[in-house]
């Protein structure tokens, strides 16, 4: 990358900041280069995440990665911004990619030398994703959902940890898992 | 009893106990027991997720290549934006003669640019048919018009599709029915033709999927 690129792809991306999930797809859609750093920037560790699991190496993972969002703007014309979901129809190109590979190497690399193949790729891709929304929630919504999900900590020992009234922790976690339900059903929708 | 309180069945998704009456309406009421379902889902798929820690960050070459890649792409030969073929079009009658552009009932059907002999692919079925593909420019931007010959009926329905052969992406332009013999679709704004080189007929089955069968009938490569 020049230097002259990557200055103005961070300028560019501090100027997106602020932009919702909707408004990303949008200008990607209408083939702004800025969008598609700014994908990368919110979501190439959902793609990425998911390549790795479902390859033998890292490197496989990365040249997937790369491919998912060269993919991505070759075909950015055919995202419907007022149907689709940025980062759902990222994951739905990621699995065609990681099919793509499967496909070519098939006859080259042995069977066990691939990770384990038991979980379901739309699982897989509904796990991450759900990941990815958990650490986009924002405070202290990200951290509540973490503490109920992965301490198992009541909403009543959440709400003593941080010193938050019992009802602002209990809407937390509802906001955050409607979000999260949410999350799934586009995901489940674009694969 | 009323409908369980949203935030009681994010609790009971959770595992926590939220008193008997709630738990029992939730049981019991088919409108909170399935979004409790929907919520334990939620909760299930999130435990196992591992959360935000299990998310992996690229290095940072893998952006870089994507950047370079993108730079280093030949200059797309892009579809004419609209405002450009409507002028092109007032003043086509004038600057153009009969030479280069097509007219048939006095519709334009625009400049030839690539065309195609679409056959069988090595591994997939022949069914005896053969078909052209051509690319043309008209003032609306890009068009496929393929034309087939011998085409016997679909097991389900034919699709027109254009194809990257590097990367194996995809556009899918339409559907020849049943008989047809030619068909003309427009390429979609900003579909790069010289990334998209070949036209791809496939079966496709009426299942319900619009991603493409893998069932090629007839391909080939525009020059």
């Amino acid at each position: 990358m020049s230097a002259v690129g990557e200055v103005s792809v961070r300028c560019q991306t501090r100027t997106v900041t602020e932009l919702d999930v909707s408004d990303v797809g949008r200008l990607l859609a209408a083939g702004d280069e800025s969008a598609l750093a700014e994908a990368y920037r919110r979501w190439s560790r959902l793609v990425f995440t998911v390549a790795l699991r479902s390859l033998p190496t890292q490197a496989d993972a990365e040249d997937v990665t790369q491919a998912v969002y060269i993919s991505a703007w070759r075909s950015r014309h055919t995202f419907d911004p007022e149907q689709g979901n940025l980062p759902a129809w990222l994951l739905a190109i990621t699995r065609r990619r990681i099919a793509d590979y499967h496909r070519k190497r098939r006859d080259e690399i042995p069977m066990e030398a691939l990770p384990d193949r038991s979980v379901d790729p739309v699982d897989l891709s509904a796990q991450i994703s759900v990941a990815d929304e958990i650490d986009g929630l924002g405070e202290p919504s990200s951290q509540i959902i973490r503490m109920a999900f992965f301490d198992d900590l009541t909403h009543q020992q959440i709400a003593d940890r941080l010193a938050m009234p019992l009802g602002t922790v209990k809407s937390h976690i509802r906001r955050s898992l409607l979000k999260m339900r949410t999350r799934l059903e586009v995901t489940h929708a674009a694969l | 009893m009323p409908h369980c309180d949203l935030d009681d069945l994010a609790l009971l998704a959770l595992g926590e106990p939220v008193g008997p009456q709630v738990s029992g309406h939730a049981e019991t009421c088919p409108i909170c027991a399935a979004q409790l379902e929907e919520l334990r889902e939620v909760v299930t798929i999130g435990r196992a997720s591992g959360g935000p820690a299990a998310l992996v960050e690229p290095p940072p070459e893998v952006w870089e290549r994507i950047d370079e890649q993108m730079r280093s792409e030949p200059v797309p030969l892009r579809p004419r934006r609209r405002w450009i073929g409507v002028a092109a079009a007032a003043v086509a009658g004038v600057l153009i003669g009969a030479g280069t552009v097509a007219m048939v009932d006095g519709q334009d059907t625009g400049r030839l640019v690539a065309s195609a002999a679409l056959a069988p692919m090595p591994e997939g079925p022949d069914r005896g048919a053969t078909a052209e593909a051509t690319v043309n420019e008209t003032p609306e931007g890009y068009t496929v018009t393929v034309t087939a010959q011998n085409l016997p009926g679909a097991d389900g329905f034919y699709e027109v599709w254009l194809l990257d052969p590097v990367n194996a992406g995809l556009v899918a332009l339409g559907t020849l029915s049943p008989g047809e013999k030619e068909a003309t679709f427009p390429v979609p704004d900003g579909v790069d033709l010289q990334v998209f080189t070949a036209v791809d007929i496939s079966d496709e089955p009426l299942d319900g999927d619009p991603s493409h069968s893998k069932l090629t009938v007839l391909r080939g490569t525009l020059a």
